[in-house]
């Protein structure tokens, strides 16, 4: 009925005779008798009048019974886009460890901890599968005695909004942190290619596992954003819309290999391969090895330098009030939950190179510091201010914002230091420690006790 | 305003309910503000271009009328303004390109002004509705007197970016006719709007990674995979192009609008001038009309009517696109429809049985082998530029070998399976071609003339339920709307 609607329509006459124009363009003929020429639809069968308001009410009426009923469990972190997030929070899922420390920021904290790791572990890291920051853990061990296990859930381009998308989303699943070491540079809040608050890969994700209703004004800016959200809260279609995109493509590729199976080849098509080959498919998707990091020598480090200053000067072209406002707004909230969770927050401000601040320009950067002060100070929250360039120097950062794998460890080795040096963050990571320990030595008591 | 994101979704049903609850006479002047809303809603500016347009073909084509006169004259110089302003917006880099490539070969080192050009929307479409207008004038049709009437003619959203090209002389008494709110409108147009959106995101936008893919590195691919990918953009373009089509006119029924359809199943087309008569009808039509006659059409003996036709399509081509692969399928099309003339002319004179040239093994082989010089003219239309149309069409041409060594193995769309589209093209381009076949056979049983109503709520619901999952918003923007 539907498949062709078009060859249906052309079957019906659609005649506009000449005699018919000009009656209906002369003012001195009555429209209607013009109207009674131009046969716009022909008459219909009775009995099929509405089928369009039906269909919509059957929609609608079956989408609210659905939502009522929620007859198919679906599992989150079964997802179609397995981002950054994906794996982090998979990873969690898998291990179940206790994690005392959460370590959130941008590129620029999982550079600093990849690359440290990797040649204090002495081994190549699988960034997808590897979610912790061993030197600093043995570090705060070291300072504070106890036992740390921290757990990186930095991400690239995490902004203040994914962050506290993110930290909310280990408290929902039962892997609430002690402290949480944040990681922030200008970048997170003055970037003119940054989407939308809503559109990154770890909202989308995560949004799946916390409610946002509390944040959904912030987050969905223009009328058109929030009537999706509203679309995608009220129908179950569209609220289970990725997951029924899961399902069709698992079963597709259920099919599709039985009908079709894979012919023998002598190379496989690798993920890399469709890299290569559809660039602009599932962007941002990384899949085990795709992103390694080695160890890597002090004069290798320190040789390598990348020019990345075409693309912050992209990123810092045209910084968007609202935007900063609205990461702002979500650095609040990260505070606030903190706050109401007892989870100890500890935010830093990232090493830069002078270079990457000029870029930027000397007022807006100290615009930033300033309003993080504002901010440390008007939420009580312990703020370090790490961008010191007299600290570093060019040789510790790979490209102008990311430090490179002695930059990281001189980085780590500073933050427990000024940890250590302020009473309010070493006494939260005394008890942190202590406190893992105990559990630790309790779960790992062999003897039952009423034996 | 793209017709798959949820602006539309929000708009159309605002303009709608407005529209219906509009005494007649305040009905026009609604859906003129509605349409330079949808216009302008892309690039503010672009809103004083649709105007200025509309004024300038308001102004001047009365004259045309009015002269004894120079009348030709003063067709002449409107269609030049309305040539002008698209030779501006749309022509003016090609030209500088192929001019400092000319001059490069005289040893001339030209350094081209850099234009800040920004290709207005649906300027190719709506500058052939005016250049129609005025020749219609000129022939003698009345002109309209009404400047909001004849505002709404180009302007009016449904057909504004990408068609179909409308004749003012179909869509202008209808605005003058005070309907009444018929649930058929809403019936037949919720159908068109949601059978377009379900071929442009569950069809076409799948189709187009396989093509994408195969276009960009045809290396990559063997012959047999590269005739494929080319069946894949040959449903691509027609799907996403008809689906279009289908949101525009399903939008202008809402309204109680008629606008003219574009396809007539392309595909069974049994010769080239056949698929003419089928594909983007609208289009062909204005051609034939407005350049292929005005030439002279086929009055004038066999090797001019030649010359009509090669330089009707040749420009036909470029009218989709400033660049030679565009300019190069028109050259072809033309090209073909000239063989097919003379394939014609020579059977008649050979005198083959006229049962054969009728019997229906004749037919479909015919159908099968216009489907193929299509889509080798596809080929040009797809690619990026000719060094890649090259490419493909000698990996088209190596498939006669490959087929006398055939093995799966071969086939590199088999050895693709994420996305899974790449192996499901073996299953899905068959089905989409029988598809055709049945909605051919459906269409003589006169099936889509009284569909039970059950049928047709539960294939809309079907569709929402579709269409909501792999959410229209998120897929991208018709292939037409950058003509």
């Amino acid at each position: 009925m539907t498949a062709a609607p078009q060859e249906r329509t052309e079957r019906r006459a659609y005649v506009s005779p000449d005699l018919v124009i000009k009656a209906a363009m002369d003012p001195t003929i009555p429209k209607r008798r013009a109207t009674d020429k131009i046969p716009l639809l022909e008459p219909r069968r009775s009995g099929m009048r509405a089928a369009a308001t039906w269909a919509i009410l059957i929609f609608c009426l079956g989408n609210f019974a659905l939502s009522f009923y929620n007859p198919i469990e679906f599992d989150p972190y079964k997802y179609l886009y397995k981002g950054w997030t994906w794996w982090g929070f998979d990873e969690m899922k898998k291990t179940n460890f206790v994690h005392n420390v959460a370590l959130l920021g941008s590129s620029l904290m999982v550079s600093a901890v990849a690359g440290v790791d990797a040649n204090y572990l002495n081994k190549t890291l699988d960034l997808s599968q590897y979610h912790r920051a061993k030197y600093l853990d043995d570090n705060l061990i070291t300072r504070f005695g106890g036992d740390f296990r921290s757990l990186n859930l930095s991400i690239p381009g995490q902004m203040p909004s994914d962050a506290y998308m993110t930290l909310k989303a280990m408290v929902a699943t039962a892997n609430r942190p002690d402290i949480v070491v944040y990681g922030i540079a200008p970048r997170d809040f003055i970037d003119s290619t940054m989407s939308s608050a809503a559109d990154t890969e770890a909202f989308r994700f995560l949004r799946r596992i916390v409610n946002i209703d509390d944040v959904a004004s912030h987050v969905f800016r223009t009328p058109i954003a929030r009537l999706e959200w509203f679309i995608n809260r009220t129908f179950y279609i569209s609220q289970h819309a990725a997951d029924f995109q899961l399902l069709f493509k698992e079963t597709t590729e259920k099919v599709v290999g039985e009908i079709v199976p894979c012919p023998p080849a002598t190379t496989r098509f690798t993920w890399w391969d469709r890299i290569k080959l559809l660039p602009s498919y599932l962007p941002g998707e990384i899949r085990p090895q795709a992103v390694m990091t080695g160890p890597i020598s002090e004069a290798a480090a320190r040789k390598r330098w990348i020019n990345n200053a075409p693309e912050y000067l992209e990123r810092y072209k045209h910084p968007d009030k609202h935007v900063y406002q609205t990461q702002f707004y979500f650095l609040q909230e990260i505070a606030k939950f903190c706050k109401k969770e007892r989870i100890e927050l500890v935010l830093v401000n990232m090493p830069l190179t002078s270079y990457n601040i000029h870029l930027l320009g000397p007022p807006r950067y100290m615009s930033f510091v300033g309003d993080l002060h504002v901010f440390a100070l008007k939420n009580n929250v312990a703020f370090y201010d790490m961008c010191t360039p007299s600290n570093y120097s060019q040789q510790d950062f790979h490209d102008s914002v990311h430090l490179n794998a002695y930059g990281g460890r001189k980085f780590f080795d500073q933050l427990v230091n000024i940890i250590s040096l302020s009473g309010r963050t070493r006494q939260a990571f005394t008890l942190s420690g202590k406190d893992l320990e105990r559990h630790q030595a309790v779960a790992n008591t062999k003897t039952p006790l009423y034996q | 305003m793209l017709f798959n994101s949820l602006q539309y979704l929000v708009f159309l049903p605002t303009v709608f309910l407005l529209f219906w609850l509009t005494p007649h006479r305040f009905r026009v002047p609604l859906l003129l503000v509605a349409s330079y809303v949808f216009y302008m809603s892309w690039r503010p500016i672009y809103g004083i271009l649709i105007f200025g347009l509309t004024l300038a073909n308001f102004l001047l084509v009365p004259f045309i009328e009015k002269a004894t006169v120079n009348k030709k004259l003063i067709l002449g110089i409107t269609v030049a303004v309305n040539l002008v302003v698209l030779g501006i917006f749309k022509y003016a880099y090609f030209t500088m390109d192929a001019v400092k490539t000319g001059l490069g070969f005289a040893g001339i080192d030209w350094k081209e002004p850099h234009l800040h050009i920004i290709l207005p929307l649906g300027i190719s479409f709506f500058v052939f509705e005016f250049i129609h207008y005025a020749v219609e004038v000129y022939r003698g049709k009345p002109v309209v007197k009404n400047f909001l009437d004849f505002a709404l003619f180009p302007s009016f959203f449904p057909t504004q970016i990408a068609g179909p090209i409308k004749r003012y002389q179909d869509f202008v008494p209808q605005l003058h006719i005070p309907v009444k709110f018929k649930w058929e409108y809403v019936d037949e147009g919720m159908q068109l709007i949601l059978m377009g959106l379900a071929k442009k995101v569950l069809i076409a936008d799948n189709l187009a990674l396989v093509v994408q893919a195969g276009f960009a590195h045809p290396e990559q691919f063997s012959s047999l995979d590269m005739w494929m990918i080319t069946y894949a953009f040959a449903f691509q373009i027609f799907f996403d192009f008809a689906g279009y089509t289908d949101i525009a006119r399903g939008s202008s029924l809402l309204f109680g609008y008629k606008v003219p359809i574009n396809f007539n199943l392309p595909y069974i087309a049994s010769n080239v001038a056949d698929f003419w008569r089928r594909w983007h009808i609208s289009l062909s039509t204005w051609l034939r009309d407005y350049l292929f006659i005005p030439l002279g059409g086929s009055r004038g003996g066999k090797w001019l009517t030649y010359r009509n036709l090669f330089i009707t399509m040749a420009l036909g081509g470029l009218w989709h696109g400033a660049a030679f692969h565009y300019l190069a399928w028109g050259a072809y099309q033309g090209l073909v429809l000239i063989l097919h003339r003379e394939y014609e002319a020579a059977m008649q004179k050979i005198g083959v049985h006229e049962k054969l040239l009728k019997s229906k093994v004749y037919h479909w082989a015919s159908v099968v082998f216009t489907f193929h010089v299509v889509c080798i003219g596809w080929v040009f239309f797809r690619a990026d530029d000719m060094k890649i149309a090259g490419q493909v069409l000698s990996k088209l041409f190596e498939a006669p070998t490959a087929l006398l060594h055939f093995s799966a193995a071969q086939l590199a769309v088999l050895q693709i399976r994420d996305p899974i589209i790449f192996p499901a093209l073996v299953l899905i381009l068959p089905v989409l071609m029988a598809s055709t076949f049945i909605i051919n056979w459906l269409n003589d049983k006169k099936f889509y003339q009284s569909p039970p109503w059950a049928v047709q709520v539960t294939v809309m619901v079907a569709l929402m339920c579709l269409l909501t999952i792999f959410t229209p918003d998120s897929s991208p923007r018709f292939i037409y709307f950058q003509f």
